[in-house]
């Protein structure tokens, strides 16, 4: 059996303690720090990538949160508007009901005093003419002319009668 | 069967040229010859791979990046923070076991790890260098690692033989595991090839029965790699921790 010959063993330990001293010399000093440092930089740059999005994250939402306060501001400004121009067009129209409202009673006022003006005068007017036609026709009737005293007694007596 | 057929002749090692050092043989030699293509295949692999460095990996920077991080997972969860220390060793010794297995599946090729005595040294060596770190970390209270905490005191002279021995197991345990794995597969693998031959056109069943055993064979090549890496970790581990 090749692996029980003892004369074998000397080169063999030999050589692997050389090629074994020579690669771990070549990964300690050169290949491992060259994996390592590749490995440092990528993980360096991920986490940096990773901060830098929770910076924009943040930032983003600092922004929305901005435009919210803004766009509320906006819709209170809004209502406050909406409410003043609807008490101002309240309060003008009260105004100028009221100022109608003044004209109009002036203006009733003016024409109930002329309507009883008018008819005072016709109420004078049919009392001439009653009286007048009363004393026609009693002329006429009895043939007598009544004092016109009279007949102007008896017409009042007799409007008084109908009212 | 002739003895050059032997399943066994695979293992042979053949001297490619005498060398002496100082007195000891050192003679480059085919086992010698894979030594040099595994850790020039790995140098290789490890920074050809990495020249680029970009922030977005291709393939192989992508592999060479995963091999860093699966071994660098498997020092951090068995010794923890203070692992990054011997990170670069159980690298190497991963990396190492893990291309000696895998080129020795190639056919016609050498298998370093198939030999007891390669992997004796690298569990003696893992063995040894957790054992003075256990000592240089914490003095004589090492000692306790033999005797669990909580256990009743009239159980020690039980205990502590028994995981004494445990203890000085642990490098046969580690380097039989490796070598005896490499070599039972490819045994078994040359074993069935000679049957291919020998029953011609039958040698179908074989055949089939090969491609197949190299699946598992890789699979084992991996596992074997990376068990040893993991129990060179649990070793260190015990060290730092004493009690875990």
């Amino acid at each position: 059996m090749p692996q029980m010959v003892i004369p074998d063993y000397a080169p063999q330990i030999v050589w692997l303690v050389l090629t074994f001293a020579a690669l771990y010399f070549a990964m300690a000093k050169f290949a491992l720090p060259t994996v390592e440092r590749a490995l440092e930089e990528r993980r360096k740059r991920i986490d940096a990538n990773l901060e830098r999005a929770n910076v924009l994250k943040e930032e983003a939402e600092a922004a929305a949160a901005a435009y919210e306060e803004t766009l509320a501001k906006a819709r209170d400004g809004a209502h406050d508007a909406l409410r003043q121009a609807a008490e101002a067009l309240a309060a003008e129209a009260a105004k100028r009901t009221e100022a109608f409202d003044a004209t109009l009673a002036e203006k009733t006022k003016a024409a109930e005093g002329r309507i009883s003006k008018f008819r005072e005068k016709a109420h004078a007017e049919t009392r001439s003419v009653a009286t007048e036609v009363a004393s026609a026709i009693s002329a006429k009737l009895i043939g007598a002319s009544v004092p016109g005293d009279q007949v102007h007694r008896a017409v009042e007596a007799a409007l008084k009668e109908e009212i | 069967m002739a003895a050059e057929h032997s399943p066994l002749d695979q293992f042979a090692i053949k001297r490619f040229a005498d060398l002496q050092l100082g007195g000891i043989d050192a003679s480059f030699t085919n086992s010698s010859a894979m030594m040099v293509a595994v850790i020039v295949l790995v140098t290789l692999f490890m920074t050809l791979s990495m020249r680029r460095h970009a922030m977005v990996p291709g393939r192989w920077q992508l592999l060479a990046e995963l091999s860093y991080e699966f071994i660098a997972k498997t020092v951090r969860d068995s010794i923890g923070s203070e692992g990054k220390r011997y990170f670069p060793f159980v690298f190497t010794l991963f990396m190492f076991v893990l291309f000696s297995n895998m080129l020795g599946l190639i056919p016609h090729s050498f298998t370093v790890t198939s030999h007891i005595i390669v992997t004796f040294i690298l569990a003696a060596a893992i063995f040894i260098g957790a054992t003075v770190l256990g000592f240089v970390r914490h003095g004589l209270k090492f000692f306790t690692f033999f005797l669990p905490p909580g256990v009743p005191i009239f159980l020690a002279p039980l205990l502590v033989p028994i995981e004494l021995v445990s203890y000085l197991s642990r490098p046969v345990s580690l380097s039989v595991r490796l070598a005896a794995n490499m070599l039972a597969g490819h045994t078994m693998l040359a074993v069935f090839a000679g049957f291919v031959v020998a029953l011609g056109v039958f040698g179908i069943a074989p055949f089939v029965f090969i491609v197949l055993l190299y699946g598992l064979e890789t699979l084992v090549a991996f596992l074997q790699a990376y068990v040893f890496a993991v129990l060179t970790c649990i070793y260190i581990g015990d060290s730092i921790h004493l009690h875990h």
